[in-house]
């Protein structure tokens, strides 16, 4: 019976270690103190490709199929009350610009369709997209923003959109309330963008931290979503200029933050009751999308299917070789 | 047990450095990855905010710390591999991870050639981890597997590399983690002791906890898991109670007699399956280093028979170091 330890392995002696661990420690406090970081983020991108095409806010716009999209995990909102959601696992995203705007166009599994918050317990799908006003800057907190750090939001909702489109179009006749005097509509009387008709389909949001979130004062974005398949397609669309210093300019070349929030009114998420992302960078391109793009048109997704089952063969392979030759074959073995 | 000859001459002792590793970054995902993220939202915080201070600052002082210690031990096992005289398959993977991290935190290349490295050497150490416990290698492999597909998520969405190719899937990462579930589920076969009691007990423990907090608390724990492991929480909460709790039952009970088993693991769950930075994929590819060095304190087990074998040399050079 084996009790005892073994003795001490050859190798660095204590006295050794103890210079060894106090050179570690001083080259920590040195990047420490000068804020050198030796590692590097490996954080998702989603890259924006420059397209000669316009994908307007066509969601299932032919280019859409050419450009990757970037799978971000989602996670329930825990910050502040009213706290949850959680409950879509991920948005798929994919970027484009064309003539100086930006096209960002956001994909998630949805299994059940809500366009109408009438109701005191019906809530409606939507999704946001958060980017901080300051390129470059450090990266504000992704709940709304700092003081020092404003954050610029999309809002696209189901209801607004069908809301709106049936306002355009003059249906829902019976649910028009036949005064306009705003004596009757207090919300639109106080500027509430949600009871205003004619305002966009996308809120342009501003904010600096919890609870000073406010619609922007200049700056439209354009969007435009689409149900089919149990699966929601939203475009947000915006030209490259920032309208105020609370919202960021576009420009080729440059990376930015951005996050994502998705509501599911079936789930009765509303407010801060949503999946939500941390932060991934968006890069904005200056390659053409079409220089490379167009075997990938082609081929599909079976082009994956050849290299993944290439790299698995050739994994087996090399673990037969390792694994199942017997080790006196070896001859590094052979010669221990 | 036969040993490679890079081993006997790498002079050997080095497992401390790995030991150390996973001191430093025990310490780092405790204070600085929980305490600090999770203690900022706490209604009140400010009337504490010396300790606060002085607390993150530890956690961010471990954090450099343990990135040089993850240097300084995978920059070892390349040194005495080339010192061997061996250029293998493992000296190839940690030079190319290495030059990957450090030309991309230079701004040398892009960030699909970090995302590339790391699925490479991955793939490239795997075999010799798995070699070490033929035939009980399963959680190995599963291991590997799910952080080569990790490595394989971050590579293909950066820098649109899928546009060559077609599209590229977007499953990688469900299939990653229900990977790594299983091979944590697993990972008692990678046990060569007889069940000890005080492991069992807090390997149940822990997967009682788990499923408590997760079943109370279920958002709040879903996001700890992600921002500390990488795990986003697909599948029922018993599966992550059972993967914990099993996972921390072959740590234990390996702890005494086979150190590198439990340093690996614990390098393996400290890194994560997000793969955030160069330092946590890092801490994986130290992992699987670690799994694959011979086993200093395997003769201390009890059971093992007056020893008949030459004692192992310890060494960082995992066993398939060709």
């Amino acid at each position: 019976m084996l009790t005892r330890r073994p003795p001490r392995a050859p190798g660095w002696l204590p006295a050794r270690r103890t210079l060894f661990f106090a050179f570690v420690l001083l080259t920590a406090l040195i990047l420490r103190v000068t804020d050198v970081n030796p590692a590097v983020a490996q954080s998702q991108s989603i890259v924006a490709w420059r397209v000669d095409e316009s994908p307007d806010l066509d969601p299932d716009a032919p280019i859409w199929d050419e450009i990757q999209r970037m799978s971000v995990p989602l996670t329930s909102q825990q910050v502040t009350v009213p706290a949850g959601g959680g409950t879509v696992p991920s948005v798929r995203v994919s970027a484009a610009h064309h003539d100086r705007i930006l096209y960002l166009n956001v994909e998630w599994t949805d299994n059940t369709l809500n366009e109408a918050s009438g109701a005191p317990e019906e809530f409606t799908d939507a999704a946001a997209i958060q980017i901080p006003a300051e390129h470059g800057s450090s990266v504000p907190a992704v709940c709304m923003g700092q003081a020092d750090g404003a954050v610029n939001i999309w809002q696209w909702r189901a209801d607004r959109q069908k809301g709106l489109d049936q306002l355009g179009k003059g249906a829902d006749f019976v649910d028009v309330y036949p005064s306009t005097d705003e004596l009757f509509f207090p919300a639109q009387s106080a500027g509430n963008a949600l009871a205003t008709p004619g305002a966009d389909v996308v809120q342009n949001l501003v904010a600096s931290g919890f609870g000073t979130l406010e619609p922007a004062s200049v700056g439209v974005v354009a969007g435009q979503g689409r149900f089919s398949d149990s699966q929601w397609r939203v475009v947000f669309a915006r030209p490259f200029p920032a309208p105020d210093e609370f919202q960021p300019t576009f420009e080729e070349g440059l990376e930015f933050d951005v996050a994502f929030a998705v509501w599911d009114g079936h789930r009765g998420d509303r407010d801060g009751q949503k999946s939500v992302s941390s932060f991934v960078r968006l890069k904005v391109s200056d390659t053409t999308a079409g220089s490379f793009t167009a075997a990938g048109s082609e081929g599909g997704s079976s082009g994956w299917l050849i290299l993944l089952s290439a790299g698995l063969v050739a994994f087996v392979a090399y673990a037969v070789v390792v694994l199942v030759i017997p080790k006196r074959e070896r001859p590094e073995e052979e010669s221990a | 047990m036969t040993t490679n000859p890079s081993l006997q001459a790498s002079g050997g002792g080095e497992l401390w450095l790995i030991r150390a590793a996973v001191v430093a970054a025990g310490i780092e995902l405790v204070v600085l990855r929980l305490v600090t993220r999770t203690a900022i939202h706490i209604p009140g915080i400010s009337r504490v905010e010396s300790p606060y201070r002085v607390t993150a600052e530890m956690g961010r002082l471990a954090y450099y710390v343990a990135v040089v210690l993850v240097v300084v031990a995978l920059g070892s096992v390349l040194w005495r591999g080339l010192a061997a005289g061996r250029f293998g398959w493992n000296a190839v993977a940690i030079a190319w991870f290495i030059g990957a991290a450090g030309a991309t935190r230079l701004g040398l290349t892009s960030d699909s050639t970090l995302a590339w490295s790391v699925v490479g050497s991955v793939l490239m150490l795997l075999p010799a981890a798995l070699r070490r416990y033929q035939p009980r290698m399963l959680p190995i492999l599963l291991f590997g597997m799910s952080f080569a597909l990790a490595g394989l998520h971050a590579a293909t969405q950066v820098n649109g590399f899928g546009s060559i190719l077609g599209p590229a899937p977007t499953g990688f990462l469900p299939i990653a983690e229900a990977l790594t579930v299983l091979a944590c589920i697993a990972s008692p076969m990678l046990v060569r002791t007889e069940v000890r009691r005080a492991p069992l007990l807090i390997g149940a423990g822990v997967a009682l906890a788990t499923f408590m907090a997760l079943l109370a608390s279920p958002a709040t724990v879903k996001i700890l898991l992600l921002w500390n492991f990488g795990l986003a929480g697909y599948f029922p909460a018993f599966f992550y109670a059972v993967a914990f709790g099993a996972l921390a039952f072959t740590a234990l009970s390996s702890r005494s007699t086979d150190a590198p088993l439990a340093l690996g693991l614990a390098l393996l769950v400290f890194g994560g399956l997000g793969l955030h930075s160069s330092y946590q994929s890092g801490l994986v590819l130290l992992g699987l280093v670690a799994l694959a060095t011979t086993n200093p304190t395997r003769e201390t087990a009890a059971w093992i028979p007056e020893a008949s074998e030459p004692r192992p040399e310890v060494s960082l050079i995992p066993v398939a170091a060709g």
